[in-house]
């Protein structure tokens, strides 16, 4: 290699991933790890219901019964126009979203009840459940800790990654379930410049990120890794079980958490989704 | 119409417009903006001088030092000639303080040599000055000539003398002769070149033939001439290797390289390997670098692939090389391989008469090592016509990470699967 350096690696994964790309922040979306928009036919037409409902992976739903009662995103404004575009727009855009697409004027975008009670008798979303966050950290480095051959090499590409400043949101190289969106809204009036653009599903990104950025997790082992998902896996459940976390009583029964689903249910399910359901597995037809 | 660029190419918005810049745009700011006095602007644009200040095209300059040339290691522009250079200038040189630094930041440790080249290209004699009073222009010629009289023997004591000044004023060849390497191989080369060259001349051209490289004879006379220091007579060697170009100008003209080249062939075929590479794509693969060296006769490859299993990274790729002027006659023939054992690759050279043995072994070890590695040497997709590697969706079909995992029955049997238990 000439020039420049010797910066030019000269091995490559086999699969032609490079480090960067060894987080897949799909598998939350695959494994509802993650909040789930639906939008109804009204809201926008049907590239983007497409786009977006793919994340409930066919489960049937029912607006204003299993939804929570206030939309997170809603326009009613006719001087304001909202666009839904996918997060990782040079994958997606051409096979599966068409582009950036307009939600119809009083459109809105509902979330599917996932709320869930500690013992404190506070509720969160199931997506900000410590067990929950922790299960989206752990698989989504799972592609990493099956390319590194051994502790050692695993600890340093943790390193590697930390040290990688590019944004782990929409745009990166990083895998995004097709269904993660972001909602850019903008003035029409073009004497005003109001524009702004939301990403609701950041939050997940950002504390994968965070555990990425934390030392305690960067020394950890493949094997402490690994049994850490056995962990918050069994811990969740226990909870669910014990009645320590309780479910929104409208809780969607197509979440695979939902109510009635056994451990061994679930687990084969999350099995079941990550290899066959998640394109990080998959190859993309750009 | 006119056509938005984004700043960021990510960026689809609806808004492209309001967060993008035209390259228009772009331009009339660059030409409107004005450059420091005394540095040739990027961009600027000319007025009609009697028609109103009618603007004409803007005039974009892309030579060099345009803006300031931070590349220009002598700064020969456009401070040159002028009082913004530091050195033309008593004011700026007080300010800038010796060795601190110059305009761009450089700071003094590259700043010393700029200075000194610098001084070299413009004022040779202060630099020749400046060399003797440090030492460093090395033994002159008159002292050995003073001492031995205008002999064989004066100018071989300074050759001697004057090539270990060289090695002892540069760490470089400083650590080369403390590492038993030949202190200036440049050296060696060029004196053998010129010997072989007269030689050549003699034994081939002395009937008054055109002979081949004449041209190139002649010019390396004149530069020897010109720089007697670099060289020394080393007949005998050269009386040798003359012998070997000549016995192998013989050996190219009656294709016997390519013989041999062809039984290599036929013998690869018949262990499994192929020469082309690419599978179903109708690609023929050629080996560019190797074409270049010795010309190609017609239907002949020199480069052979094996692998024990397309799905997994390894693989031997065997090339053959015809050393014409090597004065070993073993190593006339000889066969390259390259090893590709996941994330490693090792290269070596053999004589051909090894190829029986060699190729067997290094099959066997690369079978053995077949799914232990993750990896994939660039240099094997290359091979493979994977040009595009650095394409981060690209499927080589190497098996590995895309297979699915195996998640079990439940979150132990998954554990102990992935950790190999």
């Amino acid at each position: 290699m000439g020039g420049g350096g010797s910066s030019i690696p000269q091995t490559y994964h086999k699969s032609g991933l490079n480090l960067s790309e060894d987080v897949n922040l799909a598998s939350a979306h695959s494994i509802d790890l993650s909040r789930k928009y639906v939008v109804d036919e009204n809201a926008a037409n049907k590239a983007l219901r497409d786009g977006i409902n793919r994340s409930t992976f066919g489960a049937p739903f029912t607006i204003g019964k299993d939804t929570i009662p206030t939309p997170p995103f809603q326009n009613n404004d006719p001087n304001i126009e909202t666009s839904i575009s996918p997060a990782n727009y040079q994958t997606y855009s051409q096979s599966l979203w068409y582009g950036p697409i307009k939600l119809h004027p009083g459109g809105q975008i509902h979330q599917l009840e996932d709320r869930v009670m500690d013992s404190n008798g506070k509720a969160l979303h199931f997506d900000m459940l410590p067990e929950v966050k922790d299960l989206q950290y752990r698989f989504s480095l799972l592609p990493l800790a099956r390319s590194s051959n051994n502790d050692r090499q695993f600890k340093s590409n943790k390193k590697k990654l930390s040290s990688n400043t590019s944004p782990y949101t929409y745009g990166s190289e990083i895998l995004h379930h097709p269904s993660s969106f972001r909602v850019t809204t903008r003035s029409i009036n073009p004497q005003i410049y109001d524009r702004s653009e939301l990403d609701p599903h950041g939050h997940i990104h950002d504390n994968i990120r965070s555990m990425i950025d934390n030392p305690t997790h960067q020394n950890e082992s493949l094997e402490e890794h690994i049994n850490g998902i056995t962990k918050s896996f069994h811990s969740l459940m226990d909870k669910f079980e014990s009645g320590e976390y309780r479910r929104h009583p409208n809780f969607w029964n197509g979440h695979l958490f939902a109510e009635g689903n056994d451990r061994s249910q679930i687990w084969k399910s999350i099995g079941d989704r990550l290899t066959t359901q998640d394109e990080y597995f998959q190859k993309v037809n750009k | 119409m006119r056509k938005f660029i984004p700043f960021n190419k990510d960026y689809v918005g609806p808004d492209i417009e309001a967060n993008s810049q035209h390259p228009e745009d772009l331009i009339t700011s660059l030409a409107i903006s004005q450059p420091r006095k005394g540095i040739r602007p990027l961009v600027s644009i000319k007025t009609a001088p009697h028609s109103n200040g009618t603007l004409y095209r803007p005039q974009i300059n892309i030579g060099r030092a345009a803006h300031g040339d931070l590349d220009d290691r002598f700064e020969k522009e456009p401070e040159q000639g002028t009082d913004a250079h530091p050195y033309m200038n008593a004011e700026a040189m007080k300010h800038w303080g010796c060795h601190s630094r110059n305009w761009y930041g450089y700071n003094s440790r590259l700043w010393t040599p700029i200075k000194g080249d610098f001084y070299k290209k413009y004022y040779p004699e202060i630099h020749k000055d400046w060399q003797s009073t440090m030492g460093l222009d090395g033994p002159k010629i008159e002292d050995f000539v003073a001492e031995h009289g205008e002999t064989q023997k004066a100018w071989n004591e300074w050759s001697k003398a004057s090539l270990e000044h060289q090695t002892n004023s540069g760490r470089v060849s400083r650590n080369r002769l403390e590492n038993g390497i030949l202190v200036d191989p440049q050296q060696h080369f060029r004196n053998a070149l010129f010997n072989v060259t007269s030689l050549y001349k003699d034994a081939l051209a002395s009937d008054g033939r055109n002979f081949p490289g004449r041209d190139t004879h002649s010019m390396l006379k004149k530069y020897f001439e010109k720089n007697p220091h670099l060289r020394s007579p080393n007949v005998e060697w050269a009386t040798g290797h003359l012998e070997h170009l000549k016995n192998s100008i013989d050996e190219y003209a009656s294709g016997k390289w390519n013989e041999s080249n062809d039984k290599m062939s036929r013998y690869l075929k018949d262990q499994g390997f192929r020469d082309d590479f690419v599978e179903g794509s109708g690609l023929t693969h050629s080996n560019h670098e190797l074409t270049r060296a010795n010309p190609d006769i017609g239907g002949s490859t020199r480069s052979h692939l094996w692998m024990p299993n397309r799905q997994e990274p390894y693989g031997l790729h065997v090339t053959y090389h015809h050393n014409p002027l090597t004065p070993d006659p073993s190593r006339r023939h000889m066969f390259a391989v390259e090893k590709f054992l996941g994330a490693k690759k090792t290269h070596t050279f053999h004589p051909m008469e090894d190829l029986q043995t060699v190729i067997p072994q290094a099959m066997e070890e690369v079978n053995s090592k077949i799914g232990k590695s993750q990896q994939v040497h660039i240099k094997l997709l290359e091979h493979l016509g994977f040009t595009q590697f650095r394409n981060a969706s690209t499927d080589w079909g190497f098996s590995g990470r895309r297979a699915p995992i195996d998640f079990g029955d439940n979150p132990e049997d998954f554990a102990s699967k992935f950790l190999g238990k």
